[in-house]
């Protein structure tokens, strides 16, 4: 059985880069053969689970598990007061006295959400151990919670974190440019308040841990569907009081991340420390109840926000005040947070630009990296209000923004919190997406609707992503830390027999790496991607890698794939050298092709099973100062710069981004929103693969189609998440979504070796244009949208509140 | 629990153990049969990542406990392809990249099966429909619906291997 090389015709020109090649890896995902962490066995294992708080705020007063431990069978028992003894606190990246904030692998001394771990146990089977989980008996005194982040704000609301002054646990202001004078000048002035909801991408796969420990080497190997290993080691060997070298990172294949599975390190931890505590490996595999109460819940933000505009439609100036709501631990905020910087004003030239942002806990669930973090928020925030100046001035929504692009000839574009946009056409995109979507004839069309009683909108909205990350963003929040800029490694080997192998530290979790590794490789060496053989998942001792190792922030295209580059060209410079040796002719009339290196002209040539025997192997013909064998390993480091002194700076490396057009239709009975037609552009720079890019960019127009329309994390007053299985919490199914139109344009990046940019997260554009369309339709009936989740209860209310509505009632129409 | 001895045909092969009655098929099939390609994805049966087929039917293996299956041919994804070849199906979902983690995608693909043994020629609307109960997170979906209909549009459906589908009646 072998994947089948793409047809002839699909070839143009012998190069692999930018071609439709169908995956590697689908071979063994379609038949079943693919080895994802649960999939992992190991002799002696055992199987942990999780005892959780039913409270959303409360006192553990103890826990008792002696009648669990009496069963045959079960092994061991771990709680929060051993917690804190065995291991030291999570590091946070807020400032004092906030850094005080504890956070541990399980609850200690109080839960402070539904959900939170407080104890594991475990036994010789998964259905033992849930027995045994529910023999442990927890004693709760239950506290006020606080799930209302204003109410967290207040000086006399309930504490999440005792030992803190106040739950406002971060705060800071962002002034660019001279917004006073912006909107003292401005002539219209529009304030929005907007919600922008909780959310999670929740893939498939739930979050699944192994870990094994050896305890006369001090050792651990952890197995684990975890995005960022190489974060993740350094951090979880500060708790566990290990030598990160001293642990092992394995990650098979990923079921899905989106960014999810950053944040599940408490779990790493708590794996790691029952593997000690009892001397056999342990397996802990996450209920879908369990991820959607206690992973990680996406970015939920309140924005009081108002935009400055002219007359003319040019946008003056925007200030918004921004509260986080971040549930009951920090972790890996306030990036999130502070991630608008990035888009911090999207596709336009706003050069005033005020955010006020707070970080708040509270009694919920942790929030963290989910698929467009923090970046689509605050395209959000930019979009609904131009949306909102462009219904006051009366002006159509596209014309306003075409009037505020940075245009294609004023690419590079520093905006004005000093990132530099690199390169693109965004009123060439516009014009394409209103092209294809025949925007005056759906204009006609909704008119025409809407003369016949439906209620139907058209809404157009722009998504920015910013990739990979600057590391020294986390210097904006504290200065002193040592921390910037990015980097990835790659490894080829060819071995004596021509077999080549390449490893890299990006972690896949679908995006098909191991393709797109094989077509750059083979672009370099003259092969094929068959030839070439892409070490799958992600393993510390086998595999090339950075401190930054990991796939998060779009990273892949730039940093993965100029780490293959660089590592390809690098093997490629030393089999021409070695070619040139061997046929003593010059370097420079040595070509690469079919397997072969060729004299220029000639018919003389070597395999390149021949040249890495020799280089492996007949050592005396190489030259002294040549190094044995063919092996390479490349670091790549885009050229980042720390950060200005006043919070401005690059943050990312190339800016990729996308432009919505939606037609909607809601239904008067119901509220409920058909979305009619989405056409969605997007730009990537040049693309690796087309056919994995497009891919990529229907999973975000599910991802963010699906929280437009039907997922919403919610929790009742007393801290209960109400949407805590698929029952409930509604993941989208083939049948409730439109079919997607896609176009693409292809600007390639000026800052990046291949012109890539990052592509898989979206930026946003389909979720923001679901709102303006129905923010569109109801402007009619005088409704208006001010939630990123378009609840059919709240537009059916908005729909009977208006008075033009009740007319049409009362006269039958 | 007292245990019971219980044995399962699946792919055509069979299976004996022990096991507490209440052990859900797809556990069995994960950890005795060690068949690990059918996946779980949720706890309320909702994801279809565990969907199997039993008398040539799909159904969801986390809905019934593994003795209920007794007695009944089960086929799982490994059972699909034949003598090394994928089945056309599978060459479908290769072809239009109809998967990216791999995680769904046996689901579908026993979904696809039974689709298109019922309805050989469904339009896009009734495949939708029809894998409505499989979850998918990371393609939209499209590209599913896409390799679905190329399948059953390529004229090298063959053998779509399932035993016919019998009505509720008849079961």
């Amino acid at each position: 059985m072998t994947t089948e090389k793409a047809p002839a015709q699909e070839r143009q020109g012998k190069k692999w880069v930018g071609q439709p090649v169908r995956r590697k890896e689908d071979l063994r995902f379609l038949t079943g053969h693919g080895n994802y962490t649960d999939d992992v066995t190991l002799p002696g294992m055992l199987h942990a689970v999780f005892i959780r708080s039913p409270y959303a705020h409360a006192r553990i007063v103890g826990i008792n598990a002696s009648k669990a431990l009496e069963m045959d069978g079960v092994f061991a028992v771990l709680t929060g007061e051993e917690v804190k003894e065995m291991t030291d606190p999570f590091d946070e990246s807020i400032r004092a006295p906030f850094d005080q904030l504890r956070d541990y692998c399980l609850a200690v001394d109080t839960a402070k959400h539904a959900g939170e771990a407080v104890a594991a146990i475990v036994a010789e089977t998964p259905y033992l151990a849930a027995d045994a989980a529910e023999l442990v008996d927890v004693e709760y005194e239950p506290l006020p919670a606080v799930t209302n982040v204003e109410k967290a704000m207040e000086p006399d609301s309930p504490k999440v974190h005792s030992n803190l002054p106040s739950n406002v646990v971060w705060n800071d202001v962002f002034d660019y440019g001279d917004v006073e004078s912006a909107f003292r000048d401005a002539d219209v002035v529009v304030k929005e308040r907007l919600h922008f909801h909780r959310f999670t991408s929740a893939p498939l796969e739930n979050t699944v841990v192994i870990a094994s420990y050896e305890p006369i080497s001090d050792t651990a190997t952890v197995w684990s569907n975890n995005q960022r290993p190489m974060l993740n080691i350094p951090f979880i060997s500060k708790p566990l009081r290990m030598p990160s070298e001293n642990i092992r990172f394995i990650c098979p294949d990923i079921g899905g991340g989106f960014g999810i599975k950053n944040n599940s390190y408490p779990y790493l931890v708590a794996a790691v420390l029952l593997a000690k505590k009892t001397g056999r490996p342990v397996k802990w595999v996450e209920t879908r109840s369990e991820h959607l109460e206690a992973s990680t819940h996406g970015n939920e933000v309140l924005y009081d926000g108002e935009i400055a505009l002219s007359s003319d439609g040019t946008v003056l100036g925007v200030r918004a005040r921004a509260v986080h709501d971040e549930g009951s631990y920090m972790r890996r905020e306030p990036i999130g947070a502070i991630n608008f910087i990035r888009h911090a004003t999207v596709g336009y030239k706003i050069r005033n630009l005020k955010m006020d942002i707070s970080t708040v806990v509270t009694n919920k669930a942790v929030v963290g990296p989910n698929r467009s973090y923090g970046k689509m928020q605050q395209c959000y925030l930019i979009e609904r209000l131009i949306d909102c100046g462009a219904r006051q001035l009366g002006m159509d929504p596209v014309e306003l923004r075409m009037k505020n692009f940075v245009q294609p000839d004023e690419m590079p574009y520093e905006n004005v919190s000093g990132c530099r946009l690199d390169g693109g056409d965004y009123p060439g995109m516009m014009r394409r997406a209103m092209e294809t979507f025949d925007y005056e004839g759906a204009k006609r069309e909704c008119d025409e609707a809407r003369k016949q009683g439906c209620i139907m909108g058209i809404g157009v909205g722009m998504g920015m992503d910013g990739c990979p990350i600057n590391a020294a963003l986390i210097r904006v929040i504290d200065p002193k830390r040592q921390t910037s800029g990015d980097s990835e490694a790659a490894s080829i080997r060819i071995d004596e027999t021509g077999g080549i192998l390449v490893t890299t530290g990006s972690v896949p979790q679908g995006q098909g790496f191991e393709t797109t590794c094989a077509q750059i490789v083979a672009d370099e060496l003259g092969i094929t991607p068959d030839d070439i053989r892409v070490a799958p998942g992600f393993d510390s001792a086998t595999h090339a890698y950075t401190a930054f190792s990991g796939t998060y922030a779009s990273r892949f295209a730039i940093v993965g794939a100029g780490a293959v580059y660089g590592a390809g060209r690098q093997i490629r410079d030393k089999i021409v050298k070695i070619a040139a040796l061997l046929m003593e002719v010059a370097e420079d009339d040595i070509e690469l092709a079919d397997g072969q290196a060729r004299v220029r002209g000639t018919n003389r040539s070597m395999t390149l099973r021949e040249i890495a025997h020799v280089a492996w192997r007949d050592l005396a013909r190489l030259p002294e100062d040549l190094e044995a064998g063919l092996y390479t390993h490349y670091v790549y480091r885009p050229k980042f710069d720390m950060p200005e002194a006043n919070k401005r700076g690059n943050f990312s490396f190339t800016y990729s981004y996308g432009i919505t057009l939606a037609l909607v239709e809601i239904d008067a009975g119901t509220g409920k929103v058909k979305v009619h037609r989405l056409v969605v552009m997007d730009d990537f720079g040049r693309r690796l693969n087309p056919l994995i890019v497009e891919g990529q960019i229907h999973g975000a127009i599910g991802h963010q189609l699906g929280a437009a329309l039907y997922e919403n994390l919610y929790y009742d007053d007393e801290g209960q998440l109400l949407s805590s299985t698929f029952k409930d919490y509604w993941a989208p199914t083939a049948a409730d979504f439109p079919e997607f139109e896609v176009e693409y344009l292809e600007t390639p990046s000026i800052a990046t070796p291949l012109g890539t940019r990052g592509g898989g997260e979206g930026g946003g554009s389909p979720l923001i244009a679901a709102s303006n369309a129905v923010d569109n339709a109801l402007a009619p009936f005088g409704g208006h949208i001010t939630d990123s989740f378009l609840a059919p209860e709240r537009i059916l209310k908005q729909l009977q509140q208006s008075s033009d509505h009740q007319t049409e009632i009362e006269s039958g129409g | 629990m007292p245990k019971r001895q219980v044995t399962l045909r699946i792919n055509d092969e069979s299976y004996t153990a022990e096991i507490e009655p209440r052990m859900l098929l797809v556990d069995f099939i994960r950890t005795l049969a060690k068949l690990t390609g059918t996946h779980v994805g949720c706890d309320t049966s909702n994801c279809g990542a565990c969907t199997v087929h039993l008398d040539g039917r799909s159904i969801k293996s986390c809905t019934i406990f593994a003795p209920q299956a007794e007695g009944h041919e089960i086929r799982t994804i490994e059972g699909v392809a034949k003598n090394g070849e994928l089945h056309p199906l599978q060459q479908a979902f290769h072809e239009h990249h109809g998967l990216q983690c791999g995680y769904c995608t046996p689901g579908m693909i026993m979904s696809g099966l039974q689709l298109l043994s019922r309805n050989p020629t469904p339009t896009r609307a009734e495949i939708r429909a029809d894998i409505s109960g499989n979850i998918c997170r990371c393609t939209g979906y499209q590209n599913i619906v896409e390799s679905i209909e190329a399948a059953s549009k390529s004229g090298k459906a063959g053998d779509w291997g399932q035993a016919p589908w019998k009505g509720p009646s008849e079961t």
